[in-house]
């Protein structure tokens, strides 16, 4: 099934000391179906640009990727 | 003391890392992902903000409420957290004389199953074609 993507964009600044990189990398792998993800390791913090976000999910999934992360900190 | 802010639809709460080390805050943050959308932000050595925003669309009192409650969350994985903190040695002192003494068990083999006067062989083996 072809699923409708939604141009608008998204970034997202996690900071380093809060979010680590192993649990923002196992939050992209499992989102990656909902959209295109691009983390870009930066001194302080990760900049997550989330694209083409497909229109199901377009006004939760940055709330919702944040709470994958933030659970995946908690059990990982 | 511990300060909240409020926005269109969700709060703002900025905490003392010296009060609230970085484990408990993720401790209650854990607790109420459930029903909320948490977001850490802040300097882990100067100002922890935690912004929770409700999933269903909330009220003002609704909110204070909301923030009250995960304060209330955060004093109790802090005590959790000292605690585990202050009974580390005591709990891995516990747990690994249990593991050697398991282990110690495991490995010595009972009396019952020795066979001092070598019974369980055969004649033929023990004395092979030997005339009576």
């Amino acid at each position: 099934m072809e699923t409708k993507k939604n141009r608008k964009k998204a970034v997202l600044i996690l900071k380093k000391g809060f979010y680590n990189r192993k649990a923002v990398k196992a939050a992209i792998r499992a989102y990656n179906g909902l959209a295109d993800f691009e983390c870009l390791d930066k001194k302080d913090k990760f900049e997550v640009r989330i694209k083409n976000i497909d229109k199901s999910v377009g006004k939760i999934i940055k709330d919702e990727f944040c709470n994958y992360i933030l659970a995946e900190i908690k059990n990982g | 003391m511990e300060k909240f802010n409020f926005e269109k639809d969700k709060i703002k709460i900025e905490l003392n890392p010296k009060i609230y080390p970085l484990e408990a805050v993720l401790g209650a943050a854990y607790f109420f992902l459930d029903k909320n959308y948490v977001y850490l932000d802040g300097n882990l050595n100067r100002k922890i903000i935690v912004q929770i925003k409700p999933k269903d669309k909330a009220k003002k009192n609704t909110l204070e409420d909301l923030g009250n409650d995960f304060l209330n969350k955060l004093l109790h994985y802090n005590l959790r957290y000292q605690i585990s903190k202050n009974n580390r040695k005591i709990r891995e002192y516990i747990v690994g004389t249990a593991l050697l003494s398991a282990i110690g068990e495991a490995g010595e083999e009972d009396d019952w199953k020795k066979d001092f006067l070598d019974i369980s062989t055969p004649w033929e083996e023990k004395y092979g074609n030997e005339k009576k």
